[in-house]
């Protein structure tokens, strides 16, 4: 009798061995579907589409994204969401898009600032890992100082032997340009981070750091109710910028301003997606662009549009950018990495 | 400041549409809290796309919702799970889960809510009272005085719990080296990370303080062998007595000014305000023996500081269009996109949603107090299951929390680490607390340090030459000094006298 059940124990051990090696031989190994693949293509899009923004939402950045990926949802009628990934310099989300499958499904949107990380830190993407899909906007730089610094000009700075100044992240475009200013002016600066614009804005007003260059969007509103003094500001034509009239552009100014970058927006994805699905979100992105919502936030925080030939040209330029970040690190001794 | 704008605050909040947006808020606030892991930063992410189309004032009302809500999730695991569901939750873990193990869960959990509401109360009063006044103060305060601020809370880290403050202290330090491994802000290069990637952004304080008290506690217990429920017998009362009412009152009083003040700061806001009020009560009270072993003003006074200090935490931002941590800086971002600038013309332009905010603030405290005093039973019923059954229920939990921080599987060997730490610690007699605390306070002591240097080109003299940051190391040495010349006093008095 014992006998007769170990047996049938071992007789069912075997059979489910027997059945487990047919269940693996008969499922189909992954990568079978690139015939698949051609389909999706001119279908696309089939499901939802990530843009990854590698910044906290809530900020600039995160905004306009979701403004863009409203107005794409509209267009394509598929989901499009944001997903914020953050984190070391924006190294973090950056690097997520480059290893994303290049499908068309992930996108990544950031400032450029975001890719020249891979000139000056050991980074797993370079600028080739990416394809451009298109240019967003720049935004032009402000030189301001807090209403009791004591600098209230150009002249006022250039006087100061030494200082400190407020940055709002190390090697970022707004530090690299106030360490090429000072360096011109023949002053000895010396940068004091903070983590972010909002609390190098609150330094300025509250007089823990003399000036900084910043963002227009960050210290507008407190330049117009005269906590802050705007000096000078710095923007891709060397005009006067019409969120502060009267006050006069670097270049006015007599200050070189060739080797200082300013920042450019722009939408992308990994490498390697196929032109029709590109040319799809494209039309997608331009449609999204014109429509009223992400215009209406650009607008408000005073980021143009990129036009004409910075506008096609923004991923070369993004590089040239990247190769004088990387320069005027070295120029200036900022350790990082 | 009229009183009409007060009024008119109130008939914003009382709207039946931003009442419904502030129960929202506050449910979702308080489920998010009691899950390890997501945090309210994460969560009010999520919502943001939905924040466009609702107006700004039922926006920021859901979201501060959220915020306090989330703040009273935390405390309920502190309580009954010792699960700290962020860093200003540790502090409760120390005396709330004592009472939780005596059978006076409920009076722990009924007197937080009540400390809770209170000191949202009256921070909202101060705000609506000294919002102008305390935010061109408050935006004074710089790097040094951050550095005095995260100074003070290392040092009050030695009075946590019932162990000897020498080993709180080592503990503290080993918390300060963790708190070094990531990317230097300074000078952005990168210390401590091997070349790996994911230690680039340093070791995340969930993953830690769910490897130390959760799955370190529960190592600990298994060992012990006892795998019955934590407490038998019966739950006891489930609302506080006359007498724990009356026991815990100073503590609320104190601990709504130490949080309220303490929450003005950014960074280290409810952090230290919890830390503080814990300290201050130890050192008050007329049993400070007591504390870490059940004493209730353990608990009131933190749970009043952190809620007093969330609400406080508001002012920067409706004040000056300055946010002060992740969650604000969202709330800044969501009435940007409703083409709502924060600023200093915020409480002119759109009085609506400054009074309107501050008068929900204080109706949504209430709708936590009424929700939660029903659910505390339910809640109770937790730690009557057995540890065999409820060990294994907390680790996945904890650990789908603490992956779902920022989706990476890193953390979750972070926490299993650090889980096996905790149970070292526990064997040992040292206490995790300190650590996860200094982990939080060790980034904010070392970059404002080095932000106060850059400031004054290196000369020390920065901490003596402003006010705030010279009334701050006074009062520290002056709290240092006191206690021993005390000590001594008591060694001479408990030696035996010469007859």
């Amino acid at each position: 009798m014992k006998n007769t059940r170990r047996l049938t124990h071992r007789g069912v051990a075997v059979v489910a061995a027997a059945a487990a090696a047919l269940a693996f031989t008969a499922c189909s190994p992954a990568g079978a579907d690139s015939s698949a693949d051609a389909a999706a293509e001119s279908s696309f899009p089939e499901k939802t589409i990530t843009i990854v923004v590698p910044y906290a939402a809530g900020g600039l950045t995160d905004i306009a994204a979701r403004a863009l990926a409203a107005g794409m949802e509209a267009e394509l009628g598929q989901t499009v969401i944001v997903e914020n990934k953050e984190g070391a310099s924006a190294i973090t989300g950056t690097t997520e898009v480059s290893m994303a499958k290049p499908d068309g499904y992930t996108l990544g949107f950031a400032v450029d600032n975001a890719l020249a990380q891979s000139e000056i830190r050991d980074t797993a993407y370079t600028y080739d890992s990416f394809v451009p899909v298109r240019s967003m906007f720049t935004q032009p730089y402000v030189l301001v100082a807090g209403k009791d610094s004591g600098f209230t000009s150009i002249e006022d700075i250039a006087a100061a032997g030494s200082t400190p100044y407020g940055v709002s992240g190390i090697a970022n475009p707004q530090h690299l340009d106030a360490a090429v200013l000072l360096d011109e002016l023949g002053v000895e600066g010396s940068a004091v981070p903070f983590d972010g614009s909002a609390p190098l804005t609150q330094a300025l007003i509250g007089g823990n750091v003399p000036f900084a260059i910043a963002d227009v969007s960050s210290v507008k509103q407190y330049v117009e109710n005269g906590d802050l003094v705007a000096i000078a500001v710095l923007s891709s034509d060397g005009e006067e910028i019409e969120e502060f009239p009267g006050v006069p552009n670097l270049e006015e100014l007599g200050i070189d301003t060739s080797e200082m970058v300013l920042p450019v927006w722009g939408l992308f994805a990994p490498a390697g997606v196929p032109d029709a699905t590109l040319e799809t979100l494209k039309a997608a992105v331009d449609a999204a662009v014109d429509s009223e919502g992400f215009q209406s936030v650009i607008t408000t925080n005073g980021m143009p549009l990129l036009t004409g030939e910075a506008a096609e040209n923004w991923y070369e330029d993004a590089r040239k950018s990247g190769a004088i970040v990387k320069s005027l690190i070295e120029k200036f001794n900022i350790q990082i990495g | 400041m009229d009183f009409s704008d007060v009024l008119y605050g109130f008939q914003v909040a009382l709207q039946p549409e931003n009442l419904l947006f502030a129960l929202i808020g506050v449910v979702i606030g308080m489920v998010i809290g009691i899950l390890p892991g997501l945090g309210p930063p994460a969560t009010i992410a999520l919502m943001l796309p939905l924040t466009y189309v609702i107006p700004p004032e039922a926006a920021i009302i859901m979201v501060a919702g959220i915020y306090y809500g989330a703040y009273y999730g935390g405390t309920i695991t502190s309580v009954l799970l010792r699960l700290p569901g962020e860093a200003a939750s540790v502090v409760t873990v120390y005396d709330g889960h004592q009472m939780a193990l005596q059978g006076r869960a409920g009076p722990a959990l009924g007197i937080s809510a009540i400390g809770s509401f209170i000191g949202g109360v009256a921070a909202t009063i101060g705000l609506i009272f000294f919002a102008p006044v305390v935010a061109q103060f408050a935006v004074k305060l710089g790097p040094p005085e951050y550095v005095i601020l995260a100074v003070a809370g290392l040092a009050m880290v030695s009075s946590l719990g019932s162990a000897k403050p020498l080993k709180n202290v080592i503990s503290a330090c080993f918390g300060l080296l963790i708190a070094m491994v990531g990317i230097d802000v300074i000078t952005g290069s990168s210390r401590f990370t091997f070349g790996s990637f994911d230690l680039l952004g340093g070791i995340d304080f969930v993953a830690v303080a769910m490897g130390l008290f959760g799955l370190g506690d529960i190592l600990y217990e298994l060992e012990k062998g006892e795998l019955g429920a934590r407490i038998k017998g019966k739950i006891g009362r489930v609302l506080p007595t006359k007498q724990d009412m009356k026991d815990s009152s100073g503590a609320i009083a104190r601990g709504s000014v130490i949080g309220f003040v303490l929450g003005l700061l950014p960074g280290g806001g409810g952090v230290v305000s919890s830390l503080a009020s814990y300290a201050t009560e130890k050192k008050v009270s007329k049993h400070p023996e007591t504390f870490g072993h059940g004493a209730i003003a353990g608990v009131a006074g933190p749970e009043t500081a952190n809620n007093a200090g969330s609400t406080a935490s508001f002012l920067p931002l409706l004040s000056l269009g300055i946010p002060s941590n992740v969650v604000l800086a969202l709330v800044y971002g969501a009435l940007l996109i409703q083409g709502v600038t924060p600023g200093p013309n915020l409480i002119s332009e759109q009085p609506a949603i400054f009074w309107g905010v501050l008068a929900s603030m204080v109706i949504g405290n209430l709708m936590l107090l009424l929700l939660s005093i029903p659910l505390i039973r339910p809640f109770i019923a937790l730690i009557k299951v057995r540890l065999s059954i409820l060990s294994s229920l907390v680790v996945v939990v904890t650990m789908i929390g603490v992956y779902s921080v920022a989706n990476s599987t890193f953390d979750m060997w972070v926490m299993l680490v650090f889980g096996v730490i905790g149970y070292l610690m526990r064997k040992t007699g040292y206490d995790p607390g300190p650590m996860a605390l200094a982990i939080v306070l060790g980034p904010l002591l070392e970059s404002s340090f080095r932000q106060s240097m850059l400031m004054s080109s290196g000369s020390l003299g920065i901490f003596i030459e402003r006010p705030v940051a010279l009334i701050g190391l006074l009062a520290i040495a002056a709290v240092i000094g006191l206690r021993v010349v005390l000590g001594r006093k008591k060694v001479f008095q408990s030696l035996p006298s010469d007859s």
